[in-house]
């Protein structure tokens, strides 16, 4: 059901001309975004990146470098051709800078010289669900405010994407709101003390790498004391709470959900990096098939697009006076999907993959395609239980070791011994490969457990589609937040996972996924500053 | 397409303009599989063991009432009970393995005698009818590949998502015709006539007797007696 529009939404006229000012556009989401809206939207003025310059790689070559590098272009090239560097050069422009730093590393003089800026757009932010602490509130909680102070500087509204699931440790609808000072676990506190209480704690323990877990361990008890399941979303939802106590600036805060990969922009099936799925369909093609979760929960994934196609509405928003608060960018709360039909869709898909694919093995095709996964709760120990299955691996690894050391009769060790010792440093081998990938998907369910597992969240999404429902006709093909027309049989099937067999799982698996060759003429995006003040001269 | 949406009557319909038609018993005279194969396969399919041992023994148990010929002999109950052994099964599963099913061990087992008469009939200009006690997740890619124009078939009853493990009424079963194809000919302003059947097995007496150009395909011994003494034309493979 459409929600009643509170009001229309002309998104075109809300950002024609606009200068908007962006960061995190070398990630999945940012990058997306930026393509979504130089394709729907070429009457937008100009995109100012901000871009962290990288191991001696300077922010304007590394933007050139992802940007000409990247497969999401293809609809962009297609339309241009060899147009396209120009076009891009002419509306994109870039800001070296650092958000980690105070003004997001922007010096004063380039600040000066930037043209104005009517949005700020934060895609930036860590995404690893257990960084080292030090990393997590320096990028996601600093980041974020330090954010807030250029845009305030700048004079410009503020949309930051933060994540769905700093909703914490909670069960059922989470409402589109936030109560700054309290906690998922009912606490009250303060963000700005709990970041400097959290530093404190951690100063004894930041110099050495070594230290990395101790650090970890010391940040997730004060996480779990607020309710928060991993460090991820602790230190995004500080930002959160950071931005909006603050009364110098207009913030509105998008959270999606899982994102995931695109229904149709930049094309089918895109995804980039490793995304929560891409380690849950990996461990469902072996030979895995328990999988501790509650069939009945919700699973909120949203298509990069569809969250693109978000973003786009509620800077609309914020450009018109309708943004403000928070915007779940999610599927559960209009279009649900639970973890049973997910893990059977997977099983279905990897099925059809071993069928097609022809590197499968036999034994991939007879025996790995049968297994179909099941969802089982946590506290039941199948047969085939990850833990089971490493004891015995440590049982066969001891047995083979005790064998290897022992002393064999002498016929046996003079007519086998070579072979017999080959075979148990192979079997030492293999048992050795199992337990690390035993270790792996063990480290893998405890990190996702409490979103597959332990907790049901259903994230209303009734501000979003209520923007979406403003707009008129004729915007609607291209900026509609249509996440209620996802056939997820379809989507996961035939999108989701073959794309995550594509573009995310060769990562996982240590390969790279096949990529386009970058573009000729290479492009070259000009830096902010210069654009700035080339425009001036040519004004004298 | 909701597998629920589809009436188990005419889960396909592509014209509707009246004239004549040619029907086509699917079971026999285009596919040479005997009916309780896809039953058993998505059976052996299921997602948990304890689906597969279930859905395989009710196909077990269905099989004595599937032998033509035989005093036990009885198809509508032994597709009740075979595909009662889907119980429980997604709508998703039953959906994307019936077009594996289909595409791995179905489409390319048309008989010839099957092809030959469809080309025929498309040549006449006939609506194409397909009948089959197979379901609609299976019969719907036979019925888009051959470009027929209709599909009688069975429909598992779905509920939130999942079988129930029954078939929804009316079951197509071994007798197809008499009152049926009456009520569909008045539906579709059709002379019976003008209409030709093809049938496999004496089940399919009714309908062959009810149109003007009845033919009697890879006929079982039953059908083949009476085409004899009816003078219907035989065809083989």
């Amino acid at each position: 059901m459409r929600p009643t529009a509170v009001n229309p939404l002309d998104v075109r006229q809300a950002l024609a001309g606009k200068h908007l000012l962006v960061t995190g556009v070398t990630g999945f989401l940012g990058k997306v975004w930026i393509l979504h809206l130089l394709q729907e939207l070429p009457e937008v003025g100009r995109i100012t990146m901000l871009v962290r310059g990288r191991r001696g790689e300077s922010a304007v070559d590394r933007a050139n470098r992802v940007l000409a590098t990247s497969p999401a272009l293809r609809p962009l090239r297609r339309i241009h051709g060899d147009r396209l560097p120009g076009l891009l050069a002419d509306k994109l422009a870039v800001l070296p800078g650092d958000i980690t730093r105070p003004l997001a590393g922007v010096d004063e003089d380039a600040l000066r010289r930037l043209p104005p800026v009517d949005l700020v757009v934060n895609f930036a932010g860590t995404v690893d669900f257990q960084p080292d602490p030090i990393q997590a509130l320096q990028i996601n909680a600093h980041g974020g405010d330090h954010m807030g102070d250029l845009a305030a500087a700048l004079g410009a509204p503020l949309v930051h994407v933060s994540t769905a699931y700093v909703a914490g440790r909670v069960d059922g609808r989470v409402p589109e709101t936030l109560d700054p000072t309290l906690a998922p676990s009912g606490i009250r506190f303060d963000a700005r003390e709990e970041i400097a209480a959290t530093e404190a704690a951690l100063e004894p323990l930041a110099t050495r790498r070594s230290d990395r877990q101790a650090r970890v361990d010391v940040a997730q008890a004060r996480a779990d004391r607020l309710g928060f399941p991993n460090l991820y979303t602790w230190s995004k939802s500080l930002a959160e709470r950071l931005l909006l106590s603050r009364d110098d600036l207009e913030v509105t805060i998008v959270r999606p959900t899982i994102v995931e990969c695109a229904r149709t922009f930049p094309f089918e099936g895109w995804n980039e990096g490793l995304n929560t799925s891409a380690p849950l369909a990996w461990l469902i093609s072996t030979a895995f098939r328990d999988f501790p979760s509650q069939a009945h929960h919700h699973f909120d994934i949203a298509p990069v697009d569809l969250v693109a196609r978000g973003t786009t509405l509620a800077a609309a928003a914020a450009l018109t006076g309708q943004g403000g608060g928070v915007m779940h960018l999610g599927t559960s709360g209009s279009n649900p999907v639970h973890f049973g039909r997910i893990i059977e869709l997977t099983g279905l898909a990897n099925r059809k993959r071993l069928r097609e694919d022809p590197a499968a093995t036999t034994f991939q095709r007879l025996v790995i395609s049968q297994l179909d996964p099941v969802a089982v709760p946590a506290d039941k120990r199948p047969l085939w239980h990850v833990t089971r299955l490493r004891k015995g691996a440590r049982t066969v690894q001891r047995w083979l070791r005790d064998l290897d050391k022992a002393d064999k009769p002498g016929l046996v060790e003079d007519l086998a011994g070579d072979a017999l010792k080959s075979l148990t440093k192979k079997g030492l081998r293999s048992t050795n490969d199992t337990l690390r990938q035993l270790g792996r998907i063990e480290r893998m369910l405890e990190l996702f457990q409490p979103f597959v597992h332990d907790h049901d969240y259903v994230f209303e999404n009734d501000r979003i589609r209520a923007l979406s429902a403003g707009l008129p006709e004729d915007q609607r093909a291209a900026f509609a937040y249509d996440a209620d027309t996802i056939d997820w049989r379809h989507y996961w099937h035939d999108v989701q996972y073959p794309g995550l067999w594509k573009w995310s799982i060769p990562i996982l698996e240590g390969d790279r996924p096949v990529e386009d060759s970058p573009l000729e003429p290479a492009l070259n995006l000009p830096l902010a500053g210069a654009v700035a003040i080339a425009r001036a001269e040519g004004a004298k | 397409m909701n597998a629920a949406d589809r009436s188990s009557e005419t889960s396909l319909q592509r014209r509707d303009s009246g004239g004549a038609a040619t029907f086509f018993r699917v079971e026999g005279v285009l596919l040479k599989r005997p009916s309780l194969a896809a039953p058993a396969w998505l059976a052996a399919n299921a997602q948990t063991f304890r689906q597969r041992v279930f859905g395989l023994g009710t196909v077990l148990a269905a099989a004595p009432l599937a032998l033509p010929g035989t005093p036990l002999s009885d198809r509508t109950t032994a597709n009740r009970l075979a595909w009662a052994g889907l119980r429980d099964v997604s709508e998703d599963r039953l959906v994307l393995l019936g077009e594996t099913y289909y595409r791995a061990h179905l489409a390319d087992r048309l008989s010839d005698a099957g092809q030959r008469l469809l080309d025929q009939a498309r040549r006449r200009g006939d609506r194409i009818v397909l009948i089959s006690d197979s379901v609609d997740v299976v019969m719907r890619h036979l019925a888009d590949d051959l470009g027929a124009d209709e599909l009688v078939c069975n429909r598992l009853e779905l509920r939130r998502g999942r079988a129930t493990g029954r078939l929804a009424d009316p079951v197509v079963g071994g007798h197809t015709g008499g009152s049926w194809i009456q009520t569909w000919a008045s539906t579709h302003g059709a002379d019976l006539s003008t209409c030709t059947a093809c049938g496999h097995t004496a089940g399919d007496a009714a309908l062959l007797c009810a149109v003007g150009r009845p033919c009697a395909v890879n006929p079982d011994p039953s059908l083949r007696h009476m085409a004899r003494d009816l003078d219907w034309p035989v065809v083989v493979d």
